[in-house]
């Protein structure tokens, strides 16, 4: 095991431990840059994930970077007569010790089971898939798979596209460079999936958990958490539980004496921690359904999340001591699908979470969405007039991205800039313009696409490129095979694809060539 | 326009297309031709979807994952379930076939039980 080895007590003294926030991270090489006090600093991370992981001949320990996400409070290594990268490593998590990503997690496969649909949550390692807990897809997520005519179909596949891209994100006040995802798929997520909050929301629209975008922690101190035991005995036992009926969940924050259920509960602590002073970027109402729930009995719980410096902490009605919210329970029943408010966000927290209450449409119904992995929440982007009905994968030469008359939806074109500023999406003729402040993606600009006069095709047709403006190849082009300038071939577009690069998409033309004048079937 | 690459058109006439994954810049984010059918030429070619309409309800399972910085990673579904029988599938992670890996870990019976394969990159939020 790679180890930091003194040479003699100089060389101890001569060695500060500091404390930074990871800025950049290349998993590549396992560098990062840390921001200490206003200083970044370009560092090595010296982290193991595993026991035996090898060290690297920059000084890194290799897949130690998979340790960390941007954003992190770090222990920083640093020499202090530091020369080179090798001399700051970064090693170790000041709120303690987290599972390395290994690269092959995150992954859901949703499969025929039983005579229904079962998702389970997998590994995806080299040697094998590994199946970490499997959940039917109806019972247990409300994963709805459409067809035409059913809810409960097992045919209809799942489609699904991610694409990793830098950003600068506004993150805790800094815009800073990170990782953001562009997904698109069948997958209808639900940016709303509790009703009674966003009636809340609507009726208490400058209320500070509504208006908050921040997710932060506050710094544990003794007062903190008798604070929190205080807050959370108190409104366990001023108020009586009154369950409400399904379908109208009102969420409230309740007076003296006034009954309510568990939402209630969470809601009416968070007002006091607000009241004592706390912000609102630290408190958030969690919500899950219930493993096995009793017949009868409800299926889902809320309760209020305090994040703090050691950690996230629980305040549930049925508990009159503040736990862990990462241990939290229901009677001993898993809650698995945890998703946790921020504004009028929800993240996604359990593993499950994501396929909670969301449906995969039926045959040539698209989404597209910006996902931020550090939040862990889900950004719709513009529908247009609808969703789309096909990939964003081909520019035709004769209908473009358009679709017109084929399937009368165009397909989506997305692009992320150069500078990282912004996303740029174009869909049924306009151009939107987006950024991540915080836990909102803001909608910078929607203006009508602006086509190219040398389009030549009678489509609105094209790709979306890197400054946010719309692409168009020429329609026909001369392919020249000498230096003789009569020594050529008129090539015909007949197709540009999409095609991935790291960070951003690319679009590359199909040309066919003929002989001058052009006969078809003659091809090049 | 001198340095736009030339291409060929596919030649229709030879089926199937070996189609690779690999970890190279700029690699195709879609499946090319894979094998011979009275009309199907292309399954995936962003469209080609009307001869795959009205010849089955489900004709592809699409899934396209790229996951960290120094992979590319494709992965490749597909489900034609009207050509003669014989349904396409792949299931490749960096150039590795998984479909069996996949079957093996959930016991399942057929490709054609796996329905989808989804990949989110999430912090881990219960550990913080």
């Amino acid at each position: 095991m790679p180890t930091i080895d003194y040479i003699d007590i100089g060389d101890v003294l001569n060695s500060d431990y500091l404390q930074g926030e990871i800025v950049t991270l290349d998993a590549s090489d396992d560098t990062c840059t840390v921001r200490i006090g206003g200083d970044i600093l370009s560092a090595i991370v010296f982290y193991h994930c595993e026991s035996t992981s090898a060290l690297r001949s920059n000084g890194a320990i290799e897949g130690g970077a998979t340790g960390f996400v941007v954003g992190d409070s770090v222990i920083v290594h640093k020499k202090k007569n530091a020369e080179s990268v090798s001399d700051i490593k970064v090693i170790g998590h000041v709120n303690g010790a987290r599972h390395c990503d290994s690269g092959g997690e995150g992954y859901y496969v949703v499969y025929k089971k039983d005579g229904g649909l079962s998702i389970s949550t997998c590994d995806f390692l080299p040697a094998a898939v590994t199946v970490k807990d499997t959940r039917t897809a109806l019972t247990d997520l409300a994963f709805l798979n459409l067809d035409s005519a059913s809810y409960v179909n097992t045919e209809t596949p799942v489609a699904w596209f991610i694409k990793k891209f830098s950003h600068n994100a506004l993150t805790n006040g800094v815009r800073t460079k990170r990782d953001l995802y562009y997904i698109f798929t069948s997958i209808l997520f639900s940016e709303n999936p509790f009703t009674g909050w966003v009636n809340f929301c609507t009726a208490n629209p400058s209320h500070a958990l509504v208006t908050n975008t921040l997710n932060s922690e506050i710094t544990y101190s003794a007062q903190l958490m008798t604070d929190m035991q205080t807050v959370n005995y108190n409104v366990n036992h001023d108020h009586t539980y009154t369950s409400e009926p399904l379908g109208h969940d009102n969420w409230k924050i309740l007076g003296s004496g006034e009954g309510g259920d568990c939402e209630d509960f969470a809601l009416t602590k968070a007002q006091a921690l607000l009241d004592l002073g706390y912000p609102a970027s630290a408190l958030h109402i969690e919500c899950s359904q219930i493993d096995n729930p009793a017949p009868g009995t409800r299926a889902g719980h809320a309760w209020l999340v305090v994040q703090t410096t050691t950690g996230d902490y629980a305040l549930d009605l049925n508990s009159d001591s503040v736990g862990l919210n990462a241990a939290l329970t229901f009677g001993g029943k898993e809650l698995y699908t945890r998703k946790r408010q921020i504004g009028t966000k929800w993240a996604f927290i359990s593993p499950f979470s994501p396929v909670t209450s969301c449906i995969n449409a039926y045959l040539y119904n698209y989404f597209s969405y910006i996902f931020d992995p550090v939040l862990n929440i889900m950004h719709t982007l513009d529908m247009g007039n609808d969703y789309h009905t096909r990939p964003f994968l081909t520019v035709f030469a004769d209908a473009g991205l358009s679709g017109d008359g084929v399937e009368g939806k165009r397909a989506p074109s997305v692009n992320f800039s150069a500078d990282n500023n912004y996303i740029y999406f174009e869909n049924d003729g306009y151009t939107y313009k987006y950024q991540l402040d915080e836990s909102v993606l803001t909608l910078v600009s929607r203006v009508a696409t602006v086509i190219p006069a040398d389009d030549t095709h009678g489509a609105k047709s094209g790709f979306i490129g890197r400054d946010g403006t719309m692409k168009i190849y020429d329609e026909i082009v001369k392919f020249y095979f000498s230096d003789d300038p009569d020594d050529y071939k008129n090539g015909y577009l007949f197709q540009a694809d999409v095609i991935t690069p790291e960070g951003y998409f690319d679009n590359e033309p199909w040309y066919w060539t003929a002989d001058v004048p052009y006969v078809p079937g003659v091809q090049w | 326009m001198a340095d736009q690459h030339l291409y060929y058109l596919p030649d229709y006439n030879v089926y199937p297309v070996p189609v690779t994954f690999s970890t190279a810049f700029h690699n195709y984010s879609y499946w090319k031709a894979i094998e011979e059918g009275e009309n199907v030429q292309w399954y995936f070619n962003g469209l080609g979807l009307e001869t795959l309409i009205t010849s089955t309800r489900y004709p592809f399972f699409w899934t396209h994952i790229e996951d960290k910085n120094t992979r590319y990673q494709a992965y490749n579904i597909l489900r034609y379930g009207t050509n003669s029988g014989d349904n396409v599938y792949r299931f490749t992670r960096n150039g590795v076939d998984y479909i069996d890996k996949i079957k093996t870990a959930l016991t399942l019976a057929s490709n054609e039980d796996i329905v989808g394969v989804i990949q989110l990159p999430m912090a881990d939020r219960l550990n913080t």
